[in-house]
């Protein structure tokens, strides 16, 4: 089973439906989807970078859901 | 792509190069134990596993496993390499230099290291363990082999992205600190809303800041400190005295010793160790799981299982993470000195300001004396380090009638300083809830992120779910099916793989005598388990007869009787005919089977010799039949070899007298399986004269010959075990004689035209068998 760009943002834009967020993180989840999230178990390191950049967005105004 | 050639040179236990030549066909190996055959499925696994052979990952195969990959003694100068050739006439060539790095190189198009081992690969142990595990486990084995790998990793990142953001938010310390917040404002005003708050604030506003410039309630709140401390500043030394004493008043050692008294409840003392012990054993593995890099495999040290190394660390990381929760409520404990502490602070500061001066020397002329020494005397910050219950009933001994005291005098200040005292208290607790708003709304944004992702993980989770069980379906339709050809009859019905409600886990159910079982441990024998085990793989292997891969199987048929070896060799015929298919046995008897059933069309068949030294590495025998491995010791130990033979009628007369439904006496217990191959060669003979035939022109007569070789080989068996059991001095002629009779005797059975079994076919009416061409047949019950 291929996570092609459709399946990512069907997804995403479902979470969104059930938890609003900043378009921001969206993306950057997305993004995650796209590369080495689906791939391969992510280092402590590298969900700790990822968490601190999303914190940074928390407090921007909630996306879209069909935000790309 | 089908496999023409594996070639080992100074592989594990190859010397010079030795190959395996399936040549495009399916292919069974037959070896004594520790001949080597494992040597092959090594190399397969090595090209799979990036240079890791799972079996081989402990602690004395050293970092590339170069203490166990290359032969124990392969001479200096010569290399360690294999080739694999595969049916498109390419070739994959493998280096293996001495510290264990290796170089693959070759038949790129085929992408061998990009094959599923467990698509490919069986050996006996791993279906023992697939069956023995976990539904987690099960989960984790065959999610990949679903192809939902990709899907899993995602959704597992997903959830370990929320922890993170978690951890790195403080979220819990966050909520902790709101929790205090609230425990402060429901003190100070119960239950009043924001808005009943802000209008207090406001009137006090109005009271104390004459200007009335601004609107929002915290700004006002901190304004309205510092016009409290400029107004107090202002009051004579006797009102301040007042304050002071209010200050010392307002303090509820009651409760912030309670406080601390609940979370000490919570950490009651087994939960200390506990968290001591593992915090230690998780440290060690952390500091163990550093030294691993992320394609090595470990024996886990809790179950014993080989895992990779960085699932090793994902659970040792998650383990960590449990432990933080607990953390957290140590977080709780330690708020809770904090604020006693604070309070027996205040209590020692108040005491000692100016305002105060003569007040304590007053109490200490009277009741009070040891209770103003004990403060005195007393280091808070000490306390805060280790406050045992001991320390706590001093605090409230000592501290608290200081405080009621305090209390007392401070009900004869004047109404407007009594007011002061209680409006600063207020102004300080509402600037704590306007403040708390801020933290809410933040933990509030928290939330919501990690509500986001676990929506995203949730819905891939669905989608696994769904998808897993569109194929965990199918599946198990081919289970069902390999398991009723595995065991007509049996009272064990409809075995399919199911996945429980909760999340990461599948397992296998199946009907015992009528009743439902959620799982085959509950029920079945380990053969019925290995089985089960088997005809899983199969299925899953089954899914990728498109991709025409071959599939190796290693001895797993060890722990089966008898007549379930007989039937997955059916289940090879019927259900991987399209297959190239590699099985290795060291079970002689099963070798037989698969040599006389299966197709020789399609399958080639393949013997082992006795390993001997390192040096002389793994051989081939010159022929292919059993009897080979009997002449091995010819020239040695003839006795060896001719009671070899002996060992062999027993098995493959047993085999016959099955094939032909001879009727034999029953005998009790367990003897009907050691019969010995004069029962069944009597019976042959006897049966024979009516029953074995041969066509002459178009009318079936009796096979004299076939009869001839049969009487032939029994009397020298006889004469062989009167004579070995007399005299153990026999010579290689008569060993040899005995073998070759013994093989032609065996050779009656196969037709020299078709060269089919006599039991090749049914003639239709079910009184008699065949070989294929129909010149020989065997007439059922004519005997």
């Amino acid at each position: 089973m291929n996570i092609d760009d459709d399946w990512i943002t069907k997804r995403i834009d479902a979470a969104l439906h059930a938890q609003p967020v900043a378009d921001a993180i969206a993306s950057a989840i997305k993004n995650h989807l796209r590369g080495a999230m689906r791939e391969r178990a992510l280092k402590p390191a590298e969900l700790a970078k990822t968490a601190n950049s999303l914190l940074t967005q928390v407090g921007d105004p909630p996306a879209k859901e069909s935000a790309q | 792509m089908r496999i023409n050639h594996v070639r080992l040179v100074w592989f594990r236990g190859a010397a010079e190069a030795v190959e395996l030549t399936p040549q495009g066909k399916s292919l069974a190996v037959y070896g004594p134990n520790g001949s080597g055959k494992s040597s092959f499925i090594d190399a397969i696994e090595y090209v799979i596993g990036n240079g890791k052979v799972g079996h081989l990952s402990h602690e004395y195969s050293g970092r590339h496993q170069e203490k166990a990959i290359p032969n124990t003694h392969i001479p200096d100068g010569q290399k360690t390499e294999f080739w694999i050739g595969f049916a498109d006439d390419t070739e994959l060539h493998v280096k293996i230099t001495a510290n264990g790095n290796h170089a693959i190189a070759g038949a790129e198009a085929i992408n061998m290291p990009g094959w599923n081992y467990q698509r490919t690969v069986l050996r006996q142990d791993e279906v023992a363990d697939f069956i023995r595990s976990r539904k987690g486990d099960k989960y984790s084995a065959l999610l990949p082999l679903f192809g939902l790998h990709e899907l899993e990793v995602a959704a597992e990142n997903l959830r370990q992205l929320a922890r993170s953001v978690e951890q790195q938010s403080k979220l819990a310390q966050k909520q902790g600190a709101l929790q205090a917040t609230t425990a402060k404002r429901q003190a100070a005003f119960g239950n009043d809303t924001n808005e009943a708050i802000a209008a207090g604030i406001a009137e006090l506003y109005k009271i104390y800041c004459a200007k009335f410039e601004i609107a929002e309630p915290l700004a006002r709140c901190k304004e309205l400190e510092i016009a409290l401390v400029k107004r107090i500043a202002d009051l004579t030394e006797e009102d301040q005295r007042y304050v002071a004493l209010q200050t010392l008043a307002n303090l509820d050692l009651t409760v912030s010793v309670k406080a601390v008294r609940d979370a000490n409840a919570k950490l009651s003392g087994s939960v200390e160790p506990l968290i001591a012990e593992k915090l230690e054993v998780l440290q060690a593995a952390g500091s163990f799981t550093g030294k691993l890099t992320a394609e090595q495999k470990i024996d886990c040290p809790a179950c014993g299982r080989l895992i990779l190394a960085e699932d090793f660390k994902a659970h040792v990381k998650a383990e960590h993470d449990r432990l933080e929760e607990i953390i957290a409520v140590y977080e709780d404990r330690r708020t809770a000195i904090g604020k006693l502490i604070d309070d027996v602070k205040t209590v020692k500061s108040t005491l000692a300001k100016a305002q105060l001066e003569k007040w304590p020397d007053d109490l200490k002329a009277g009741a009070l004396r040891s209770h103003i020494e004990w403060i005195d005397a007393t280091n808070p910050e000490a306390l805060r380090q280790a406050l045992q219950e001991e320390d706590l009933q001093s605090i409230e001994k000592q501290c608290s009638p200081l405080v009621k005291t305090a209390a007392e005098a401070s009900q004869t200040a004047p109404p407007d300083i009594k007011d002061l005292s209680a409006h600063a208290g207020l102004v300080e607790a509402a600037r704590t809830v306007f403040e708390a708003r801020e933290l809410a709304a933040e933990i509030s944004r928290i939330e919501g992120l990690i509500a986001f992702i676990a929506a995203a993980e949730g819905g891939i989770r669905d989608e696994i779910r769904a998808r897993a069980e569109t194929v965990i379906k199918d599946i198990s339709d081919d289970i069902s099916d390999m398991w009723k050809v595995l065991h007509p009859g049996a009272p064990i019905e409809n075995v399919h793989l199911y996945m429980p409600e909760d999340d990461k886990a599948i397992d296998i159910a199946l009907r015992f005598h009528g009743k439902d079982q959620n799982s085959p441990r509950l029920t079945l024998s380990e053969g019925y388990r290995n089985s089960l085990g088997l005809c899983i793989f199969l299925a899953m292997a089954k899914r990728e007869s498109g991709s025409d891969r071959p599939l190796f199987l290693d001895d797993v048929v060890v722990s089966f009787d008898r007549n379930h070896r007989g039937m997955i060799v059916d289940l090879l015929a019927q259900q991987f005919s399209d297959r190239q298919v590699i099985v290795f046995t060291h079970d002689r008897d099963w070798f037989s089977d698969l040599r006389r059933q299966l197709d020789e069309k399609v399958w080639g068949f393949r013997i082992l010799r006795t390993y001997e030294t390192p040096l002389v590495g793994i051989r081939w025998a010159d022929k292919s039949s059993t009897f080979d491995e009997a002449r091995i010791y010819l020239n040695d130990r003839p006795d060896f070899a001719g009671n070899d033979a002996r060992k062999i009628m027993d098995i493959e007369l047993g085999v016959v007298a099955q094939r032909l439904k001879l009727r034999l006496p029953y005998l009790r217990g367990d003897n009907n399986d050691k019969r010995m191959w004069s029962e069944f060669l009597e019976r042959v003979m006897v049966d024979g004269k009516d029953c074995l035939q041969k066509k002459t022109g178009k009318d079936f007569v009796r096979h004299t010959a076939g009869l001839e070789r049969l009487d032939r080989a029994g009397r020298l068996l006889v004469s062989w075990g009167n004579r070995s059991s007399h005299s153990p001095d026999v010579v290689r002629p008569e060993a040899e004689k005995l073998i070759d009779a013994c093989e032609q005797a065996l050779d009656v059975f196969k037709c020299s035209d078709c060269s089919k079994q006599i039991w090749y076919a049914d003639t239709g009416n079910s009184e008699s068998v065949q070989c294929q061409c129909g010149e020989m047949r065997w007439r059922y019950g004519r005997g």
